[in-house]
C-alpha cells in the first residue's frame, strides 16, 4: 500500500449558500484499488463526486489526479485527462439507443479526440465513414463485455433498471478511464446482480483500473474493496481498511440507528 | 464651464437614470434569483406598466386624469398582475428545461409590444414631469429637480424590496435561491406561489422604472427592448441574480452611459451598451462582485 | 451489412428524397411569377430556419441576432454586386462573414449559461440594426440598398422570379443536405447527447462551449447564404427586413416545424410564409399571431407540427418497436434540467427517484 496515491484530494472544501457540504475533506486513492466511500445520507458523498469530476468548483482545497491538479478544471477536460463517472439517478441519453450512448462515450476516450468542426464528414465522408465503423466494431466489443451486445440498438431507457445500470457503466469505461467514479452502483440491484457487479469490478481492476466507490450496500463495500473513507456531515471521520472502519466508534455512531443489511 | 462641473453634472444625471436601471436590474436579479429563469419580457413589461401608468396620468384613453401618485400606483399594480398572470401561464412547464419558459416570454414580449401598438399607437408621447422641472443650478451643476424624484423613489423602492425580502413570510420564502428550490419545497414553501410573486414584484419594479424614466424620454412602445437590454447589463456587471449587485450595477452603468453620452450620438451609445455586455459576459459572466449565485457548471 | 447501412442512411436518404422532389416542383408546375415569388421566398426562408433550428434544436440556444444574419449576408452580397463585382463571389463571401459574425456572437457562448445569451443574442441582433441603420455610407442608411443587380452565374442570368427558383430550391436542397449530413455525423450525434443530457454529455468528453458555439457559426453561415439569395431576390434590401422582427418570424417558424428535427424547418416555413400572404392585411395584428403563436407552441405542442406528425406516425405503427431506430428523427422534449429523474421513466423495476442534489 505505498504506491503514490493516483487522486489525491486535499483539504476540499464546498460551500452552496449557507450550507457547508465538504469540510476539509482529504484522503487519496491508490492506483488499482477499490476504494469506497461511504456515509450517511446527506454526508456530501455526491458532492464530492461532483467536485472531482468538474461539476463544482471547490472553495478550497485541492485535486491532483496523477500529479496534475484537476480542481477547477471544467469537467469535460477532466473527463479526457482519464476520470470517467456514473451517477446516482442515472443519466442516460433518453432518444439513443444503447449502443449509441457508448459510442457518444468512445468519443470522449483521448484516442477519440473530437474534430471541433466537423469538417471530416464532408470533406472527407470516407475517413469519417471508417472512424465510425471502427468506433462501432470496438463500441459492440465493449457491450459484450457486459453482455449487452444483443440490445444495442434498444432505446436505452427502455431497458429494466440493472440493465440500464449497466450500460452507464459500459458507456463510462468507453471513455478509457484511469478512474472510475460510481456513484452507488448497486442500488436497486437485486442479490444476484450485485455479485456480477462485484465480479465486474474485481475483473477491471485487474485489467489496471481504480475504482472509487459511493455504496450504501455495506456487504458489497466491505467485500470488495481495499480501503474506505467515511464522510459525515461533510467532513472525514474514518480513513482506512473495511475491517479498521467498521469497528470505529465515530462510524458507528454516524450510522447509529440505521440498519444497512 | 468647466470640465469638473461637466463630469459631476454628467454623475448626478448617470446616477438618475442609473437608478431607473437598477430597478430593472432588481426585477432580472429577482426573478433570477427565484426561478433560475431570464425573463425575456422583462423590458416590454417595462413600456407596458408605463403605458398603463400615463394612461391615469395623462388621461390617454379617455379615462380621465389621476395624481401622478395614483397612476404610479396603478401602473405598478397592474403590471404586477400582469406578472403573476404569466406566471400562472408558464407554470406547467416550470418543472422542463426552463427555455421553454424563456421562449414563451419572449413570445410574451412581442405580444406586448404590439399590443402596446395596437392600444395606444406607435407615435411616442412626451410626458411632463410630475413637478415643476426647471433646471436648478447647484454651485455650477446645472439639474432638473425631477432626478432628486426618481433617486427618492428608488431609494424608497428598494428599502420596500429590503424589508420584504426580510420581514415578511413571502419574501424569506423568496430568498431561498433556485438551487434550492427543492428543499424549500421540503419545507412546505409553495414554490409556484414565490415564483408569482417574484414574477409580480419583478414586473412592478419594471413598470416603476418606466414610469420614473418616461418625463426624461421620448415614449413609445419600442422603448421596451432597449431599455430591458440596459437593465440586463446592469443585472450581469453586478452578478445575475445578486440584488445589491443589480442596484450597484444599474447605478455604473448610468453613470458610464451618461458620461460616454457626452462624447458620440446617442444611438452609438445604445451599440456600446450591447458590446459592453458581450465583453463583460465573456471576460467575466459571474459580474464584477463576483460569484455568488451564478455558477457554470 | 447492406441492411444496416440501409438503416443507417435511411435518415439521410429521405431527406434526399423529399429534397429532389421539392426541386423538382418548378419544372413539374412550369411556375409561374407569382407562384415563383411565393416558392423563392419560402426557400430563402427554408434556409433561415434552418439555421435557427440548428442552433436552438440541436444546440439548446437561442439566437435572436438572426435577423442581423441575415442582414449581412444582404448587405454583403449587395455591397459586392453593386461594386460590379460577380454573384459567386459574393455568395461566398456572404456566407463566410455571416458565419464569421456568427461565431463573434456566439462567444460568450463558451462562458455563460444558454439564457443569458438569448438576451446577449437580443442586443447584439439590435446592434446590428443599428449599424445598418446608420453606417450611411456603407448599407445607405435607414433607405437601404436599391438596384441591385440580378444573379449570374456565367452567363447565366437569374432575371426573374421563375428562374430564381431553380438556384433558390437548388440552394436549398443543398443546405437541406449539409444538415442531414450535419446532424448524421458524430458532432451530431453529441448534440443530441446534449440535449438530452447536459450534464452528462460533459462527463463524456464533450466541450460544449464548442459546441454551441459551432452551431452558432452554422446559422450564421446558413443566414449569410440567405441572406445572399434574398439580396437578389427583391433587388432592394432595408434595415427593416433584419431587425428584431424578422428573427422573431423565424423563431416562430423553427417552433411551429418543430424543433430539433430536419423536417421541422421545411414546414414551418411553409406553413408560415404561406400564412404571411393571408395575414398581411391584418397589419400590425401579424407580430402579435406570432408572438400568441410560440406562446402556444411553447405551452402545448413543443414538438411542432414534426413532432405531432412522429406522434402520428408511432401511434399508426404500434409500439412494439424493439431493435428499431425509430427514435433517431424524434423531436426533443427537452427535459433535462438538473432535476429531471425522468431518465428511469417507463422501466419495469423501478428505484426511488432521490434527487441527485440533495447533497449526499
Amino acid at each position: 500500500m505505498t504506491a503514490p496515491a493516483l487522486l489525491s484530494i486535499q483539504s476540499l472544501t464546498k460551500r452552496f449558500g449557507g450550507v457547508t457540504a465538504l469540510q476539509d475533506v482529504s484522503f487519496a486513492v491508490r492506483p488499482g484499488t477499490i476504494h469506497g466511500l461511504i456515509g450517511p445520507n446527506g454526508s456530501g458523498k455526491t458532492t464530492n463526486f461532483n467536485v472531482i469530476s468538474g461539476m463544482y468548483r471547490p472553495d478550497g482545497g485541492k485535486i491532483i489526479f496523477d500529479g496534475v491538479t484537476i480542481s477547477g478544471m471544467p469537467a469535460h477536460r477532466i473527463t479526457r485527462s482519464g476520470i470517467a463517472r456514473t451517477f446516482q439517478n442515472l443519466r442516460l441519453f433518453k432518444t439513443m439507443s444503447v449502443l449509441e450512448n457508448v459510442l457518444v462515450g468512445l468519443g470522449g476516450s483521448p484516442r477519440g479526440r473530437d474534430t471541433i468542426f466537423p469538417w471530416d464528414p464532408y470533406l472527407r465522408p470516407w475517413r469519417a465513414h471508417a472512424a465510425e465503423a471502427h468506433m462501432r466494431t470496438e463500441a459492440m466489443a465493449l457491450l459484450d463485455r457486459f453482455q449487452l451486445a444483443d440490445l444495442a440498438d434498444v432505446p436505452a431507457t427502455s431497458l429494466p433498471y440493472g440493465k440500464q445500470r449497466r450500460v452507464e457503466i459500459a458507456r463510462a469505461l468507453a471513455t478509457q478511464p484511469r478512474l472510475l467514479l460510481l456513484d452507488e452502483p448497486a442500488a436497486g440491484l437485486n442479490a444476484e446482480e450485485t455479485r456480477e457487479l462485484e465480479e465486474t469490478f474485481i475483473r477491471l481492476v485487474a485489467e489496471g483500473l481504480t475504482i472509487l466507490m459511493i455504496e450504501h450496500d455495506m456487504r458489497l463495500v466491505m467485500g470488495v474493496c481495499q480501503w474506505v473513507t467515511v464522510l459525515d456531515q461533510g467532513k472525514v471521520i474514518a480513513d482506512g481498511t473495511p475491517e479498521v472502519v467498521r469497528s470505529n466508534e465515530h462510524v458507528l455512531a454516524a450510522y447509529l440507528g440505521r440498519e444497512d443489511d | 464651464m468647466t470640465g469638473l462641473l461637466l463630469v459631476a453634472q454628467n454623475i448626478v444625471g448617470g446616477l438618475g437614470i442609473g437608478c431607473v436601471y437598477a430597478l430593472i436590474a432588481l426585477g432580472f436579479s429577482l426573478i433570477y434569483r427565484t426561478m433560475g429563469l431570464v425573463n425575456f419580457a422583462q423590458g416590454n413589461l417595462l413600456m407596458f406598466g408605463t403605458y398603463l401608468g400615463l394612461t391615469f396620468y395623462m388621461g390617454l384613453l379617455g379615462l380621465g386624469k389621476f395624481s401622478p401618485f395614483i397612476a404610479f400606483l396603478a401602473g405598478i399594480i397592474l403590471c404586477g398582475l400582469i406578472g403573476i398572470g404569466l406566471e400562472r401561464l408558464f407554470r406547467p412547464l416550470a418543472n422542463l428545461d426552463l427555455s421553454y419558459i424563456l421562449v414563451g416570454t419572449i413570445g410574451i414580449g412581442i405580444m406586448l409590444d404590439n399590443i402596446a401598438n395596437h392600444i395606444w399607437g406607435s407615435e411616442g408621447i412626451v410626458v411632463p414631469a410630475p413637478i415643476a422641472n426647471n433646471e436648478i443650478n447647484v454651485g455650477g451643476v446645472r439639474i432638473s429637480p425631477y432626478i432628486f424624484i426618481v433617486m427618492a423613489m428608488t431609494v424608497l423602492l428598494v428599502i420596500g424590496l429590503q424589508l420584504f425580502l426580510t420581514r415578511t413570510n413571502f419574501g424569506r420564502g423568496l430568498r431561498a435561491s433556485a438551487q434550492d428550490r427543492e428543499i424549500a419545497a421540503c419545507f412546505g414553501i409553495p414554490v409556484n406561489t414565490m415564483n408569482a410573486v417574484a414574477f409580480a414584484v419583478g414586473a412592478g419594479l419594471a413598470a416603476a422604472a418606466g414610469l420614473l424614466i418616461a418625463p426624461m424620454i421620448y415614449v413609445n412602445p419600442a422603448i421596451g427592448d432597449s431599455l430591458g437590454i440596459k437593465g440586463f447589463v446592469a443585472a450581469i456587471i453586478g452578478g445575475l441574480g445578486d440584488l445589491p449587485g443589480a442596484v450597484i450595477g444599474g447605478l455604473l452603468f448610468g453613470v458610464i452611459e451618461t458620461v460616454i453620452s457626452g462624447y458620440i450620438s446617442s444611438s452609438y451609445t445604445d451599440l456600446i451598451a450591447y458590446l459592453l455586455l458581450t465583453v463583460v459576459l465573456i471576460v467575466r459572466p459571474e459580474g464584477l462582485l463576483g460569484a455568488r449565485t451564478v455558477e457554470k457548471v | 451489412m447492406s441492411k444496416a447501412w440501409l438503416r443507417r442512411w435511411r435518415g439521410p436518404l429521405l431527406w434526399v428524397a423529399l429534397a429532389v422532389i421539392l426541386a423538382m416542383l418548378p419544372l413539374a408546375a412550369q411556375l409561374d411569377s407569382f407562384w415563383a415569388h411565393i416558392v423563392n421566398e419560402m426557400a430563402i426562408y427554408v434556409i433561415l430556419t434552418m439555421g435557427m433550428n440548428l442552433v436552438m434544436g440541436y444546440g439548446g440556444q437561442i439566437n435572436l441576432a438572426m435577423g442581423g444574419l441575415f442582414g449581412v449576408g444582404a448587405y454583403s452580397t449587395a455591397i459586392i454586386l453593386l461594386h460590379k463585382g460577380s454573384f459567386p463571389v459574393a455568395f461566398v463571401v456572404s456566407a463566410l462573414l455571416g458565419t464569421l459574425v456568427a461565431a463573434l456572437i456566439g462567444l460568450p457562448a463558451l462562458r455563460v449559461r444558454s439564457h443569458y445569451l438569448a438576451l446577449v443574442t437580443l442586443g447584439l441582433g439590435i446592434a446590428l440594426d443599428i449599424i445598418f441603420t446608420n453606417w450611411e455610407a456603407v448599407t445607405g442608411g435607414a433607405i437601404g440598398l436599391t438596384s441591385i443587380p440580378v444573379a449570374a452565374i456565367g452567363t447565366l442570368q437569374f432575371d426573374d422570379d421563375t428562374k430564381m427558383s431553380y438556384l433558390f430550391l437548388g440552394v436549398m436542397l443543398a443546405t437541406l443536405l449539409i444538415a442531414a449530413v450535419f446532424v448524421h455525423s458524430r458532432f451530431g450525434r453529441n448534440l443530441k447527447a446534449m440535449r438530452d443530457d447536459l450534464i452528462a454529455a460533459r462527463a463524456m468528453g464533450i466541450n460544449v462551449g464548442i459546441y454551441q458555439l459551432t452551431c452558432f457559426a452554422f446559422s450564421g453561415f446558413y443566414a449569410g447564404i440567405a441572406g445572399s439569395l434574398y439580396a437578389v431576390w427583391l433587388s432592394y434590401i432595408s434595415p427593416t427586413s433584419f431587425d428584431l422582427n424578422q428573427s422573431i418570424f423565424i423563431l416562430a417558424q423553427t417552433l411551429v416545424g418543430g424543433m430539433g428535427t430536419l423536417i421541422g424547418p421545411v414546414i414551418g416555413a411553409i406553413l408560415l410564409v404561406g400564412l404571411q400572404q393571408y395575414l398581411l392585411s391584418f397589419g400590425d395584428l401579424q407580430l402579435i399571431i406570432y408572438g400568441a403563436l410560440i406562446v402556444v407552441i411553447v405551452l402545448v405542442a413543443r414538438g411542432g407540427v414534426a413532432g405531432g406528425l412522429t406522434a402520428l406516425w408511432q401511434r399508426l405503427a404500434g409500439r412494439a418497436r424493439r431493435g428499431r431506430k425509430e427514435i433517431a428523427m424524434a423531436p426533443s422534449t427537452g427535459e433535462r434540467g438538473a432535476v429531471a429523474s425522468a431518465a428511469i421513466g417507463g422501466t419495469t423495476g423501478g428505484s426511488p427517484t432521490r434527487e441527485e442534489r440533495t447533497g449526499n
